[in-house]
């Protein structure tokens, strides 16, 4: 593999390209779905090749899925022909280069997932669906989706960097539905692990069902919530689809650039001083976790907003081009078939001093939140998430449920409301969709927000 | 084309051969070739020109009442022979399936028009390069307007279904789209993203045309005012619709949320669910639709289905292994993300039935309410109940048919509820994604802002 890249370098060279750098992905994904008896097993090969160029200030791309000196050869020539066809039409593109390197990054997973068969995984993948479906009568459906994926992926450079590295990512996503007479309630619960066939190890069948369920019969006994603006308090899952989707997708180079609220706020208050907001590829067992970003560049950890103040953006080798500024090592492609871009790794607020209880004090009537749906943010930083579990606070004490519910607002107003952060520290597992998909940590501590917008139903 | 296109027919009709002599009592493979190219923008700048070749084949096999599945880039004899291990192995590691009816029986195809276009098939980087100068100079045109991020592109594909039950069918397919987000600033006011997307099977669409409309609407986003909070009603533009429907009312007329009973439509076949103003169908044969096709990813016909007529459910949508379970045939609804994936039931082209007033006209006719292009938050509607929480983005608010651009405001309701109360069903139909759709008005819908 190595001398095949290097002499698809070379050829690249040969044409007078300015940069240019080579991506292989070589791995396995072992996917199962399980829906109600219902079970489909899968198994996919991916291997392909994909080849960026820079020359005359055009960035050109292209991807193949067979790996020879033949298709590496046409690709490079097909990323040429854009940069002729293209060149001078906007602005001229850069690429920041570093300086050489060559690593081989391995992983050792608890258990290898390529060593287990599909009949364990389907044995205990339908044990969860037979707990899920034992401990409430009223679930008339479940859906499990379960992937592994593991391989290795390959990345080479002009600038002489060689990086090889293992990956391994293990993921689980449950979704359940329950009837009871004419209310219909539902629930979802993600999660994974970076270490192999090794979820129910780190969770237990049991608890996961157990939590799954619980969020589902809560909603038979919720009440709706009211409409307006109150003092909420987010959990971890929620403070981290927060930090996530309403705060920093407007700290990615390319949308601060495009305007996002953000832009021209470096070194600006964006947050209350109690908000340290980080992206950290170093979290043990963390979805956003890797030592190189797809553009083999080191990653570190950016610190987006110390104390309330907006720091860093994060970036990759074409926005750190532009910004003038180093990458971040937040390049991530999907697959070799789409070029990198830059995405979060595992974003969080970091934990205060306070306690969870002492969050509570002196609310008479507010929201605790606890579970997200989903969340959505635009780039003028109004930002909706709907939850699934939610309580209300009354007179300081955690009360009734509330279902249908969701929070709405703009960031940085919200993060200047932030009035109390925890010291408990957790982390959750989810895929963020930017045209791509990617896998992504996020967490935090619990919060509380002083003023927070919730919608309900009419 | 010829020689080259043929091969995935061929490679799948072996590949079916090959997965019986090995011990599969059915096989089906799905082919696919594509070629695409994509011109991708950022912050008013081309970031990035892509040309991707993708080749794939899925294979899927039963044994008895077991299926697997495997998928492969590779198209070498060593792969294939691979594959068919992979598939097999996984059928026997797998759970029996009392409900596996087998797969599809071949029936005749009808041929939809205009779903390839030899231009865009053809189409070469200069060609894509003049498309996207036009596009930058209209757009750009205004300075008040950044071009956050757009794709520009087209793709052509060849797509093949072979099972050991003799279905057969290779289908050739074009379509140039582009799908753009822009916002306008003046001074410190930004305006959220203002989102569209056209596509056309047939050709370039036009990229003048398709500039102006965004930066008007971006511009008018411009000057927000304040709303009181209350109950108003809300006109959705088919963007909108997209994004609501998709969530809700798309997830509840699919066969296997019917059968599974996570659809309140469930059991509700002839009932009048919805205002007569609803009339819903699903089109796979609609003359260049952006979805249609010849044959399904199970290499069913595609064809028109009435889901809902005059507010009476008729028909859900099928694939053949959900149908089969509810004892119908499947309505040529199977799709696959990519030859990676299983079947799901996807619809085609779903259109909402127009009604008999100009979309305009409801605009006008409106006292007080609100017009929305989009939905932020849309994917945290709950499908089987119906309710919503969403923030609307971009809208406006309507006064005496006059638009003030809002921001920040939030809807909550019911759609299905609310589609019983419906009256306003536009005139005019525009594809957006999966729904064609004209402007539809919701009454009564609670609305909060700060």
């Amino acid at each position: 593999m190595e001398d095949l890249l290097y002499k698809a370098i070379s050829y690249g060279r040969e044409l007078g390209l300015e940069f240019i750098d080579i991506r292989i992905d070589d791995y396995t994904i072992n996917s199962i779905t399980i829906r109600d008896s219902a079970v489909t097993s899968s198994s996919i090969n991916v291997k392909g090749a994909s080849i960026r160029v820079l020359s005359e200030g055009v960035i050109g791309f292209a991807a193949t899925g067979i790996v020879n000196k033949d298709s590496l050869k046409r690709a490079i020539d097909s990323a040429y022909r854009q940069v002729k066809a293209f060149k001078g039409l906007t602005e001229k593109m850069g690429v920041y280069t570093v300086s050489s390197r060559h690593d081989v990054v391995k992983e050792k997973p608890i258990v290898d997932p390529r060593d287990v068969g599909f009949d364990v995984k389907i044995s205990d993948l339908s044990e969860l669906r037979d707990l899920i479906s034992k401990l409430d009568s009223r679930i008339k459906a479940t859906t499990i989706n379960y992937a592994d994926i593991a391989g290795r992926k390959y990345y080479i450079s002009s600038e002489d960097r060689y990086i090889e590295q293992d990956m391994y990512y293990t993921w689980l996503y449950i979704w359940v539905s329950a009837r009871e007479a004419d209310i219909l309630a539902s629930a979802r619960l993600e999660t994974g692990t970076r270490q192999g066939y090794a979820l129910f190890k780190k969770y237990g069948i049991e608890d996961i069902a157990k939590k799954i369920v619980g969020r589902v019969e809560k909603q038979f006994r919720a009440k709706t919530p009211r409409g307006g603006s109150f003092p909420v308090i987010l959990a971890p899952e929620v403070v981290g689809v927060f930090t996530h989707e309403a705060f920093g997708h407007l700290a990615e180079a390319d949308l601060t650039l495009s305007g996002s609220i953000l832009r021209d706020k470096v070194g600006k208050k964006v947050a209350s001083k109690l908000v340290t907001i980080v992206d950290d590829p170093l979290i043990p067992d963390a979805f956003g976790t890797f030592k190189y970003d797809d553009e083999g560049i080191e990653a570190y950890p950016v610190t987006i907003v110390e104390k309330g103040i907006l720091k860093q953006l994060m970036t990759d080798r074409i926005y750190a081009s532009i910004t003038n500024s180093k990458p971040t090592g937040n390049a991530r492609a999907q697959d070799y078939n789409v070029p990198p871009l830059i995405r979060m790794r595992t974003t969080y607020i970091k934990p205060g001093d306070m306690s969870i209880e002492e969050l509570f004090e002196g609310i008479d009537f507010g929201y605790y939140v606890v579970s997200f749906r989903g969340g959505q943010a635009n780039l003028d930083g109004t930002f909706q998430v709907g939850i699934q579990e939610a309580y209300e606070i009354v007179n300081g004490e955690i009360g009734d449920p509330v279902r249908n519910m969701s929070i709405s607002g703009n960031t940085i107003e919200t993060l200047h409301n932030v009035t109390g952060v925890a010291k408990d520290f957790e982390i959750g597992y989810g895929r963020c969709g930017k045209g791509q998909t990617v896998y992504v940590s996020d967490g935090g501590p619990h919060i509380r927000v002083e003023k927070l917008m919730v919608g309900g139903r009419a | 084309m010829s020689s080259e296109e043929l091969n995935i027919y061929d490679a799948g009709l072996l590949l079916v051969k090959k997965a019986v002599q090995n011990g599969a009592d059915e096989a089906e493979a799905y082919l696919v070739k594509s070629r695409n190219y994509i011109i991708r923008a950022n912050n008013n700048r081309i970031v990035g020109t892509m040309y991707t070749e993708e080749y794939g084949i899925g294979l899927r096999v039963s044994i008895g009442n077991k299926i697997g599945y495997a998928s492969t880039n590779r198209f070498a004899i060593k792969s294939i022979n691979e594959l068919v291990e992979n598939a097999l192995s996984i059928a026997r590691a797998g759970k029996d399936d009392p409900y596996w009816h087998g797969l599809p029986l071949p029936s005749e195809y009808k041929v939809p028009q205009g779903i390839y276009s030899i231009d865009l098939a053809r189409i070469d980087e200069e060609t894509l390069s003049e498309h996207t100068r036009v596009f930058l100079d209209t757009l750009l045109e205004d300075e008040r307007i950044v071009l956050v991020y757009g794709d520009i592109g087209v793709s052509i594909n060849s797509t093949a279904v072979i099972n050991s039950n003799g279905v057969a069918g290779i289908e050739h397919s074009t379509i140039a789209f582009a799908d753009v987000g822009v916002v306008a600033s003046s001074g410190s006011d930004v305006t959220p993203l203002v989102y569209d997307v056209v596509a056309s099977r047939i050709q370039m669409p036009n990229m003048e045309f398709f500039a102006r409309q965004l930066r008007d609407t971006a511009i008018a986003q411009l000057k927000p005012i304040k709303i009181e909070p209350g109950k108003l009603p809300v006109i959705l533009h088919p963007l909108a619709i997209e994004e609501l429907f998709t969530y809700t009312l798309v997830d509840a007329i699919k066969g296997d949320s019917v059968v599974r009973g996570r659809s309140f439509l469930a059991g509700k076949e002839g009932e009048k669910v919805f205002s007569e103003k609803l009339s819903i169908i699903d089109d796979g044969l609609l003359k260049q639709g952006w979805y249609t096709g010849i044959f399904d990813d199970e290499g069913v016909p595609m064809q028109k289905t009435i889901i809902i007529n005059r507010g009476v459910v008729k028909n859900y949508l099928f694939d053949h292994y959900w149908g089969s379970r509810y004892g119908l045939d499947s309505t040529g609804n199977a799709s696959r993300i990519s030859y990676r994936t299983t079947p799901v039931i996807t619809p085609t082209n779903l259109v909402i039935k127009p009604g008999d007033i100009a979309n305009h006209e409801i605009l006008e006719e409106t006292k007080k309410g609100l017009y929305v292009m989009g939905l932020q938050g849309a994917h945290s509607s709950n499908p089987e109940t119906g309710e919503y929480s969403v923030v609307v983005t971009p809208a406006w608010y309507v006064e005496n048919g006059e638009l003030k651009p809002i921001r920040g405001v939030m809807i909550s309701g019911n759609i299905y509820s609310e589609l019983a109360r419906l009256e306003y069903v536009g005139k005019e139909v525009i594809q957006k994604g999966h729904i064609i759709a004209p402007y539809i008005r919701l009454e009564d819908i609670r609305v909060v802002s700060k």
